[in-house]
């Protein structure tokens, strides 16, 4: 089967089409794709995407030899060596050819950008960020307010006791808080990062939090700003979109001395007692650490 | 204040890349697959008739076709580059551009829900933004009813322009039977999509790489005033090309700027960032999209200023 130039470049074309069908339709069958996009909806685009590129691809390589229409766009004004194929639709005016791009090489590049980036990311990212230099740039979310509509849905009664929502709770105490939130078998309130986070923000929890033994997974970084020796940040990252839109969350951890040896971007638990204080003008939570150790990288390591 | 690279930020611009581009890669194919079909199916003589024969009116108009045909800004270009190259006027389809992925209902109700989380501002914010950027639009628009047209379009638009107008592509199609327009709807998508998406991915990288290495350190200390604020604010939503869908979560947490830095932010990012330079570049000459980013910076920073001094006149 020979093939004109027009469409050994369909071909490429399609190639390169497929190429990103792949790429998608893996991330989605693999469910890689969740370390990149919020699930709940661009995943499913993710899954369309692929399959309607794939499905595009099929069809145009069914319709490989198809001639096109009459006339219409994809011209350029300068003069290449393109068939001057006469349209399916029989006319014998001038226009009824396919002015399509046939220079291999302009083809060539142009679909090696669109796919060597691609192949090159996929390969290499590791799915997640490893420096604790993109973090920083990305710039600690500080109004707590920022993760309100989360945390208000896991505590519930927290949220509404915080506002005043509700006449019957007079006073918000820990037993309420105890409602929705679980202890460790260590007697640790074990709250995320996002949640104590936002109780900075909230002076019925702080009051209710204060002195209590609390424990949250996180990932740890040097806190550079405040100057202190012995205080560490914890964060979790919280995404709009996509990871590229990721703000880390975070609150300060504070240790007795010196913090124990750990590696910057690691995952830890770290247990100790909340305490509240005014830094730069605004309440901070402070977690005073008693223990940090290694833990694994939970399931959804992004907050959505 | 030097640009320091930890060798691992070359991992997370890859990482940042390929999130970007899993988010954007259903939007930019539905807008070619559109735009297949708009240039197998749709007559140019409809788009005259849709239109209102006033050009002010049409550009008016033209700002508010996103209500009704809602389109994200990397959906919209393959669309825009169909449109115009069927007909529709420059002045409509850039108004159209710009203002679709800000006058929608999608970004309306997300930018609500973002600032209402900070109290009241949400409904203030989603409708000044809306109001505004129909504003500017429109502005854009009727500046470009006195451009002509081979001065902005790439050569190839341009080339399709000519063909429509010189009478050759204005019929119906009636003769052609549905499967053959179908395979020429599919292979115009095809090439739309492989055209795009490779302008896509230059500006998705270098979006990545500079969102990355980028410290926020560096514009905070900007945030003090609108007169720095607002073009920080601009140049930040410029590199970070984030989604008009999504940007007002992360506008909303930039609480040390003030709430006219944050509209600018907001009314910018979606009609002028680092990867839609590079997509408008597939229909517009290098040169117009260069004069196009500058006029927008001007004019929403303005705008947006003067918005500014009148919320604080009007909370005094």
């Amino acid at each position: 089967m020979q093939l004109s130039r027009t469409e050994i470049c369909r071909l490429m074309g399609i190639g390169a089409m497929l190429i990103w069908a792949v790429v998608l339709l893996g991330f989605y069958v693999t469910g890689r794709v969740e370390s990149y996009i919020r699930p709940e909806y661009l995943r499913t685009c993710t899954l369309l995407a692929g399959l309607g590129l794939l499905a595009l691809s099929a069809f145009n390589l069914r319709h490989l030899r198809a001639q096109e229409t009459c006339g219409h766009d994809h011209g350029h004004d300068h003069h290449h060596d393109h068939d001057h194929e006469q349209g399916c639709c029989g006319h014998d005016h001038d226009h009824g050819h396919v002015h399509e791009d046939t220079s291999f090489l302009g083809n060539g590049a142009g679909l090696a950008i669109m796919v060597i980036p691609v192949l090159i990311s996929v390969l290499y990212s590791q799915d997640r960020f490893l420096s604790s230099a993109t973090i920083r740039n990305k710039g600690f979310v500080e109004d707590p307010n920022a993760v309100a509509a989360r945390v208000e849905k896991e505590l519930p009664g927290a949220a509404s006791a915080a506002k005043g929502e509700e006449e019957e709770i007079l006073e918000y105490t820990l037993a309420d808080l105890e409602k929705v939130v679980q202890r460790s078998p260590e007697g640790n309130l074990m709250l995320t990062v996002d949640q104590l986070f936002y109780t900075a923000g909230d002076a019925e929890l702080q009051r209710v939090l204060k002195g209590q033994p609390v424990e949250a997974v996180g990932q740890i970084i040097p806190d550079k700003d405040s100057g202190k020796k012995n205080r560490l940040r914890i964060f979790i990252l919280m995404v709009s979109c996509c990871a590229a839109d990721a703000q880390p969350v975070s609150i300060a951890v504070e240790f007795p001395g010196t913090p124990p040896p750990h590696k910057e971007m690691q995952w830890v638990k770290v247990s100790g007692t909340m305490v509240y204080a005014v830094e730069n003008g605004q309440k901070q939570a402070i977690l005073k650490a008693v223990k940090m150790e290694p833990t694994k990288e939970p399931a959804n390591d992004l907050l959505y | 204040m030097l640009l320091a690279i930890d060798p691992a930020q070359i991992h997370d611009s890859l990482y940042a890349f390929l999130s970007i581009l899993l988010e954007g890669a259903f939007f930019i194919f539905i807008g070619t697959v559109i735009s297949g079909f708009i240039d197998a199916y749709l007559p140019p003589s409809l788009l005259d008739r849709m239109l209102p024969k006033n050009r002010v009116l049409a550009v008016a108009v033209g700002g508010l076709l996103g209500a009704v045909l809602p389109v994200c800004e990397c959906a919209i270009v393959p669309v825009i580059r169909r449109l115009v190259a069927k007909g529709l006027p420059l002045s409509v389809a850039i108004t159209y551009m710009l203002a679709a992925p800000i006058i929608n209902p999608v970004t309306m109700v997300s930018t609500f829900a973002a600032f209402s989380e900070r109290g009241d501002a949400g409904v203030l914010v989603a409708s000044s933004r809306a109001i505004l950027a129909y504003g500017i639009t429109v502005l854009v628009g009727l500046v470009m009813i006195r451009v002509a047209l081979r001065s902005v379009l790439r050569p190839q638009i341009q080339w399709a322009v000519d063909r429509g107008e010189a009478g050759g592509h204005d019929h119906d199609h009636d003769h052609h039977h549905g499967g053959a327009k179908l395979v020429h709807a599919l292979q115009v998508a095809q090439r739309d999509f492989t055209d795009v998406a490779m302008y896509f991915v230059v500006g998705v990288a270098l979006t990545a790489f500079l969102n990355n290495v980028i410290p926020r350190d560096w514009i905070e200390p900007l945030a003090g005033n609108d007169v720095t604020a607002i073009p920080t604010l601009m140049g930040a939503a410029f590199i970070l090309s984030l989604c008009s869908t999504s940007d007002a979560f992360v506008a909303a947490s930039l609480d040390e700027f003030s709430y006219a830095a944050k509209l600018a932010f907001l009314i910018f990012g979606p009609m002028m960032d680092l990867k839609l330079i590079f997509l408008y570049s597939s229909i517009f000459k290098p040169r117009f999209v260069l004069i196009l980013a500058c006029g927008l910076f001007i004019l929403v920073g303005v705008v947006c200023h003067q918005w500014g001094v009148f919320d604080q006149a009007a909370v005094r």
